[in-house]
């Protein structure tokens, strides 16, 4: 129904666009809005033509009372751009490029999708289940209802905790807390929170959040048998000589990256050992599975361990 | 169950598999691949060629003893390849110019061939080519399969963990090393080994910079030069080393230029993120003498020397054509040194030499003897060089050169902007055809090419201000 080629869809059909995903982001698929609701995060030029392109298309329908609703119709084509959104930064992402402007080249690529081209681009990927910045990607033509994690300000201290979700706006927040580190799946320990800031402890390093960047995390329980974030270590904290086993690979590691760190071995139980550095410092030879491998500094710490002594 | 309801039930249970499972499932491969391989292989104690190999990694890899070792080894690689190719290229140059082309010569003259004609097949297009082979082929010979022979032994991997550091800083790839030790060889062969890097940034960057390593063909330049000029101003006994650093500190140059074009690179416009660097320390082992030759004869000397002599035939002709075809009481070559002096003068060379580059864009082994025929054309010499006008020569005797290279109105300055320009100019056409054949780009090809030209050209153009203003000129 919607498989026709947008090339080049017209700023009335994105902005229509942008607000159908402004609505399904914000959890209001079933229920009333108003387009001042969603004015903050996207921008409407022509708020009546937009409104009326989308009733044309017995996408919307108004309201008992004031405002509007989404027609079944409507949370269908909002689902689905909500997931063709999740696989094109998926695409990006695996293609290698950073993990900073997914959003904005997913924003721009997503209305020129058809329904046909997005499954095909899912099936093309594996059919994922996650986008990198860990939310889920719809499946195609099903009930949609997302997990709902919980935000990390919120999360009580002195327990353990999995990063769900990481968001991705606005960007400087986004760019700070992928510095630390911070990516979804990651297994961390919440020390405490005060007005400021949000302490973590994520592989035996103390990070510290601002309260502003740590209100875009969200959080989860840990799953049950996976490793226990006090154990934690990078691979990069070992010495020369020093042997650990390896626990999983960070998440913010991905792509054909991912796949040659798996090949050389690199996988959860795995013995490593410390062999020696280069004489700069950066890379090290690691010992793993029989052979002498060279990582870098950056690659080394996402790499999760645990030591073999207790 | 019907079709729809399935393929809801599949849809619910993927959601209720962890997120890692593709790592899960890595996991359970390599240990149901260890476990089938226990069964099956039994081990006898720890050998003492493990500790001698960590010994080795200590020493080749260490902060005090790994650069001076790879220094070492490459000095060593370098020497054996200059010293050893001087006599089998001596054999082949009696062979191929002193005794046949006269020989064609006097078939051509017996056969009643026109003068020009022969001038300009066996003077021109049979000379260079003979030329080219004969500097060209003895070090490849030796060079090449001393390199493969350093790879084989597993050294070359300890050369690009040692200098990562170095590379990623300037956001580049850790292999690139291997790709610039490669160039000192040939650029060409440099260029192909960049297939290596994975990443297409990366690689591109390898592929424009490769021109900064001092290639085979500009060895023998640098060494003459610095001998003729450089050790000269040294005390006698002194003279040897003092040539040997200067021609050093231009290798180094070119190292640190590569840095810090490698570094502009990946800022501007092959911006991007530094991809991963994982390199396998394969264990050291003795290499296979067979097989070395084999690869590195067949894949790399034959076919960078088919292409240099390919591109050298035509470059030839052009040669023997500008000395000899004349316009307004002039030749050709006359008018185009005499139009590039003013500019060759900012650049502190001479005319001569800037006709010579453009004309030996094919091959830089021909640079000096082209240099030496247009000096001579010039000054209109006698006593050397008595071929005949526009046929390239070289002589044996440092004196001889000195002398006609000082009518040409060569000074010292010359001598070590020459140094500097034959690092920082454009790579030779063999190599520019191989760079447009690895990135199918003619823009990345243009801008390896102007890249070193403008660096050469800024370079040349600082020192002989510099110099003549210290020189009160």
């Amino acid at each position: 129904m919607f498989s026709r080629i947008h090339s080049g869809p017209g700023p009335l059909r994105i902005a229509s666009e942008d607000l159908l995903k402004a609505i399904v982001h914000q959890d209001r698929l079933e229920t009333r809005w108003n387009v001042r609701d969603f004015l903050d995060v996207i921008r409407l030029p022509r708020e009546d033509a937009v409104l009326e392109l989308l009733v044309r298309e017995g996408m919307i329908s108004s309201a008992a009372g004031s405002g509007w609703m989404l027609t079944a119709k409507g949370r269908e084509r909002a689902v689905e751009l909500l997931r063709a959104h999740r696989l094109l930064e998926t695409f990006f992402a695996r293609r290698g490029e950073g993990t900073a402007g997914l959003h904005s080249e997913a924003d721009k690529a997503e209305h020129l999708l058809g329904t046909e081209e997005i499954n095909a681009l899912a099936d093309s990927l594996n059919r994922p289940r996650f986008d990198p910045h860990g939310d889920p990607i719809p499946p195609r033509a099903a009930e949609f209802s997302p997990p709902r994690p919980v935000c990390l300000r919120d999360w009580p201290p002195g327990t353990t905790a999995l990063i769900a979700h990481v968001e991705d706006e606005p960007v400087e927040d986004f760019i700070l807390l992928n510095g630390l580190g911070l990516v979804p799946e990651l297994p961390v320990s919440v020390l405490g929170h005060s007005e400021t800031e949000s302490l973590l402890l994520v592989a035996g390093e103390r990070i510290s959040i601002p309260a502003r960047a740590a209100a875009h995390v969200q959080v989860g329980p840990l799953p049950e048998g996976g490793p226990s974030p006090g154990e934690l270590r990078r691979l990069s904290t070992l010495r020369d000589g020093e042997a650990a086993v390896v626990e999983f690979l960070s998440p913010a590691c991905m792509g054909p990256e991912r796949r040659r760190l798996l090949d050389l071995g690199l996988v959860p139980g795995s013995r490593v050992q410390r062999e020696f550095s280069s004489p700069m410092g950066s890379p090290v030879a690691y010992a793993v599975r029989g052979a002498v491998i060279a990582l870098r500094e950056s690659q080394a710490r996402n790499i999760f361990i645990r030591s073999t002594r207790p | 169950m019907n079709p729809p309801d399935l393929q809801q039930q599949i849809e619910n249970l993927r959601w209720q598999l962890p997120r890692n499972f593709h790592d899960r499932l890595s996991e359970s491969l390599y240990g149901e691949a260890n476990r089938i391989a226990s069964r099956r292989t039994a081990r006898s104690g720890t050998s003492r060629r493990l500790a001698f190999q960590r010994k080795l990694d200590r020493i080749l890899t260490s902060p005090w003893t790994g650069f001076p070792a790879m220094a070492l080894i490459l000095a060593v690689v370098l020497w054996v390849t200059i010293i050893g190719a001087n006599v089998p290229s001596g054999m082949l140059a009696t062979l191929l110019i002193d005794k046949t082309q006269p020989f064609l010569h006097r078939l051509a003259d017996s056969a009643g061939v026109w003068w020009w004609l022969s001038g300009f097949l066996i003077d021109g297009v049979y000379l260079t080519g003979a030329w080219v082979v004969s500097v060209m082929l003895p070090p490849m010979m030796i060079f090449f399969p001393l390199f493969t022979l350093l790879e084989d032994l597993g050294y070359l991997p300890r050369v690009a963990f040692n200098l990562d550091r170095l590379f990623e800083k300037a956001g580049a790839h850790g292999r690139q090393a291997l790709t610039m030790t490669m160039g000192l060889g040939c650029n060409a062969a440099g260029v192909v080994a960049t297939r290596v890097i994975d990443s297409p940034r990366e690689r591109l960057i390898a592929m424009i910079t490769n021109n900064f390593s001092l290639c085979n063909g500009r060895w023998p330049t640098q060494i003459l030069i610095a001998t003729l000029f450089l050790g000269a101003l040294a005390p006698a006994p002194l003279g040897a080393l003092a040539a040997a650093i200067s021609v050093f500190a231009v290798a180094a140059l070119g190292f640190a230029l590569a840095f810090l074009s490698s570094w502009m690179l990946g800022r501007t416009v092959l911006k991007g993120e530094a991809s991963a660097f994982s390199i396998e320390l394969p264990p050291y082992r003795p290499p296979n003498i067979l097989r070395t030759l084999y690869t590195s004869v067949i894949d790399r000397t034959l076919f960078v020397l088919w292409r240099a002599v390919v591109f050298a035939l035509p470059a030839g002709a052009v040669i023997w054509l500008i000395a000899n075809l004349g316009l307004g009481g002039h030749s050709i070559a006359w008018w185009m040194v005499t139009g590039l002096d003013p500019a060759a003068w900012y650049l502190g060379l001479t005319g001569v030499i800037l006709v010579a580059y453009i004309v030996a864009i094919p091959a830089n082994e021909i640079v000096i003897p082209t240099v030496l025929m247009l000096t001579v054309h010039m000054a209109g010499l006698s006593g050397v060089g008595e071929q005949g006008t526009g046929v390239m020569f070289e002589t044996s005797e440092d004196s001889v050169l000195r002398h006609i290279l000082e009518a040409g109105g060569w000074t010292t300055l010359t001598a070590v902007c020459l140094m500097l320009f034959s690092l920082c100019h454009n790579p030779c056409s063999t190599t520019l055809f191989t760079i447009y054949k690895e990135s199918g780009s003619l823009k990345w090809t243009a801008l390896a090419a102007f890249l070193p030209l403008v660096f050469g050209v800024v370079l040349c153009a600082s020192v002989a201000a510099v110099w003549r203003l210290c020189a009160g000129g």
